[in-house]
């Protein structure tokens, strides 16, 4: 009977991906099913609660602190659209051209700061970024006649600093996006434009960016969907999150206080859902927008 | 043939499990238990307390399994294990600042300590016990030091000034000897020298000086008293420290590195922390040896409030889940409670205990080179008596960090209304009542 079974070819698939289904659910689906609950309910810990409709979904837009982090979440996602998608590209470009030696060197040069632990990041900016006269970024602004800046307390320079960790961060990620984007673009267009007359800025206003359209809107997208997911980087750098004047107060980060400080899980879960749908609407009008949806020519 | 495998398989695993339960109980002569504390020199103090008890008691010897963990993870590891009633450990530390919230989600998981407290109850620092307390009197967990507010000032620069530290008996005292001590130093017209430095992201300086009023955040039974008239007076002095007398510098909080080289580099003449400030000074302001006294805190002018308060702290609690809820109550009051468990809170943890009679050890009589050869614990002694009890309630953490990040922010960095402020903040945090 059992032989029978494994030689049915209708059940035979199935078998086969019953231990990635098994976890699927219970690690994918169960926990959103289950925080959809969540979101319904006035939570008091795990083990009591009230059912309450959708009052935290009416609450969270009427929260100021909510309300703050979307504003913060998008400064940021702004700021890390116009650092990381012109610097790699631009890196990328340099790096691509044959008049550049020791390509490797370099890549290698930005690459590593991807791969290093943002726990460790945070922790070294946080004494790059400090506000005395002293702190290593105040001095080398000061060579260009610049008064210290307090990086990590003025609330107007929090996001700044984050973007700043952020560009030095994923600066080498995009930059393999694009020159990956790159070797995909024939030598000939170049060639050919060449002989008809155009320059370097024209060659790659006119080949360069149309062509790699996909990839910048693949990275864009990636931004925005970081930019909003923003949570380590602040959590390390002010303890726990704790920014001066809520500055750089994340959804990420109030969600994860509202559930694990505040113990209020179903409020917790419905700032889930708005932050996960905030990124599906906008990811959406991005690639609308840049023409992601549109009939290949 | 597949079902008579089956029925092997059973069995097999019938004889396993019972042939388990028997090594077990054959072999624990000593009771395991697991601890978790986000301290390393907490987890070494209490193995050192287990070995003492299972000398004293080799019927009932334990066996301490210690975990040292990071501390948002512990506490949140913690929480966690509490809510779905799997994987806690014994006996575990927990930070004051998370005690509420933790106790108010987990009552029933946690263990009431009162039986095994009141034993000891006429020979510590009552007061102390307040912070896990419910108003029930049920004691969820013990306290680990007192924590005494005092003033840790640098006599160099103060006598430089012209100021004797003895002489310093009220706030307004304080303020005086502030005015001379502050002074612009490298003549930019502003002053680089403070008597104090009060924090924008911590609410140290608040704290102390209000709870010698006998205010803070909660009464007794939890409400929120944040905008009372002695925090509001507590406030707008420190503020006028700042914006009107010009003798506090505002920093973000204490406990950094680029703080202590401040210190250190003598740009402060004074602060006001609990005892356990004193590890902070030996250990990270090396610079400042034999120029450091301590002294009590100085009074609010017209006798009001008391000389010190208490601040920080950590509960020790049992949970539910302990595999000998007697055995780790009755322990755990031996490590904590005990004439020799005080001592040992101060000769290997530097702590102030909350067990009085540990005072009369002659290990208190210690005189500190760091702090002009002063027998620094005997001041603290003598301001047990002015430790007044401390109420929490689960919205402490939310209080705290709407004081951190917004009200205090507000007030000493941007100079705002402390009125407003303080009024403003105690509302949002009413509304989640």
């Amino acid at each position: 009977m059992l032989k029978n079974l494994f030689y049915n070819k209708k059940v035979v698939p199935w078998i086969f991906i019953t231990p990635f289904l098994l976890f699927f659910t219970v690690f994918k689906v169960w926990p959103i099913v289950y925080s959809a609950y969540l979101s319904l309910h006035e939570m008091s810990g795990l083990n009591t609660s009230n059912f309450v409709g959708l009052q935290n979904y009416f609450e969270v837009f009427s929260d100021s602190d909510f309300l703050k982090a979307v504003w913060n979440n998008t400064k940021y996602m702004i700021g890390t659209m116009i650092t990381l998608i012109p610097i790699p590209l631009i890196f990328a470009v340099l790096l691509d051209s044959k008049h550049c030696k020791g390509k490797n060197i370099y890549k290698a040069i930005l690459f590593i700061p991807t791969l290093t632990s943002l726990v460790i990041a945070a922790a070294v900016f946080k004494i790059l970024l400090y506000e005395g006269e002293a702190g290593i970024i105040n001095t080398i602004i000061g060579l260009f006649g610049f008064s210290p800046q307090k990086w990590l307390i003025s609330p107007y320079l929090t996001i700044p600093s984050v973007i700043l960790i952020a560009t030095w961060r994923w600066t080498g990620m995009n930059l393999i996006y694009f020159t990956t984007g790159l070797t995909g673009i024939s030598q000939e267009l170049y060639e050919s434009a060449s002989i008809d007359g155009a320059n370097m800025l024209q060659r790659f206003f006119y080949i360069t960016v149309p062509l790699l359209k996909p990839i910048i809107i693949f990275v864009a997208t990636l931004n925005l969907i970081g930019g909003y997911k923003l949570f380590t980087e602040v959590f390390m750098l002010w303890d726990g999150g704790a920014s001066p004047g809520k500055s750089a107060l994340t959804m990420a980060v109030l969600l994860y206080r509202t559930a694990f400080s505040y113990f209020e899980l179903g409020y917790a879960s419905t700032i889930g859902f708005v932050m996960a749908l905030i990124i599906l609407v906008l990811s959406l009008i991005q690639l609308k927008i840049t023409g992601f949806f549109n009939e290949e020519e | 043939m597949f079902l008579s495998s089956i029925k092997k398989v059973l069995v097999l695993s019938v004889i396993i499990i019972f042939g388990m339960l028997f090594t077990v109980s054959s072999v624990s002569a000593q009771t395991e238990m697991d601890m978790w504390t986000f301290v390393n020199a907490h987890a070494e103090f209490y193995e050192m307390m287990a070995e003492n008890w299972n000398q004293e008691n080799p019927d009932r010897a334990i066996t301490l399994n210690t975990q040292v963990l990071p501390f948002n993870q512990m506490h949140d590891k913690l929480n966690i294990a509490l809510q779905t009633g799997m994987g806690a450990p014994d006996i575990v530390d927990i930070e004051i600042g998370k005690f509420p919230g933790i106790l108010e989600n987990n009552a029933e998981t946690l263990v009431d300590l009162s039986s095994v407290i009141d034993e000891y109850r006429d020979d510590i620092l009552e007061a102390r016990l307040a912070p896990y307390s419910t108003p029930d009197n049920k004691v969820y967990g013990i306290p680990t030091h007192v924590g005494t507010y005092l003033m840790y000032y640098n006599v160099d620069m103060l006598e430089e000034a012209g100021v004797s530290i003895d002489d310093i008996e009220t706030w307004d005292d304080y303020l005086e000897a502030g005015k001379k001590v502050s002074k612009d130093t490298d003549g930019d017209g502003e002053n680089d020298q403070f008597m104090l430095a009060v924090p924008s992201e911590e609410a140290s300086a608040f704290d102390g000086m209000s709870r010698q009023l006998g205010s803070n955040y909660f009464d007794q039974d939890g409400n929120v008293i944040l905008d009372r008239e002695e925090n509001i007076r507590t406030l707008k002095r420190l503020k006028d420290y700042v914006y009107k007398y010009e003798i506090a510098d505002v920093v973000t909080d204490y406990h950094e590195q680029n703080f202590y080289n401040a210190l250190n580099n003598e740009k402060y003449a004074s602060i006001f922390m609990p005892q356990w400030y004193m590890i902070r000074f030996t250990d990270f302001m090396p610079d400042l040896k034999g120029k450091i006294r301590v002294r009590p805190l100085p009074a609010w002018p017209n006798g009001e409030g008391t000389l010190s308060t208490m601040g920080g702290g950590t509960g020790t609690a049992v949970t539910q889940e302990a595999s000998d809820v007697e055995l780790a109550k009755e322990f755990l009051a031996y490590a904590k409670l005990t004439r020799e468990a005080g001592v040992k809170i101060w000769t290997d943890l530097g702590f102030d205990p909350i067990v009085t009679d540990a005072y009369n050890d002659e290990s208190f009589q210690e005189k500190f080179p760091y702090f002009g050869n002063e027998k620094v614990m005997l001041t603290i002694q003598d301001l047990q008596s002015e430790i007044q009890p401390l109420y929490f309630s689960d919205l402490l953490t939310r209080l705290r960090d709407q004081l951190n990040e917004e009200t205090l922010y507000e007030i000493f960095e941007n100079g705002g209304d402390v009125e407003k402020n303080i009024k403003e903040a105690a509302e949002k945090l009413r509304a989640e009542q």
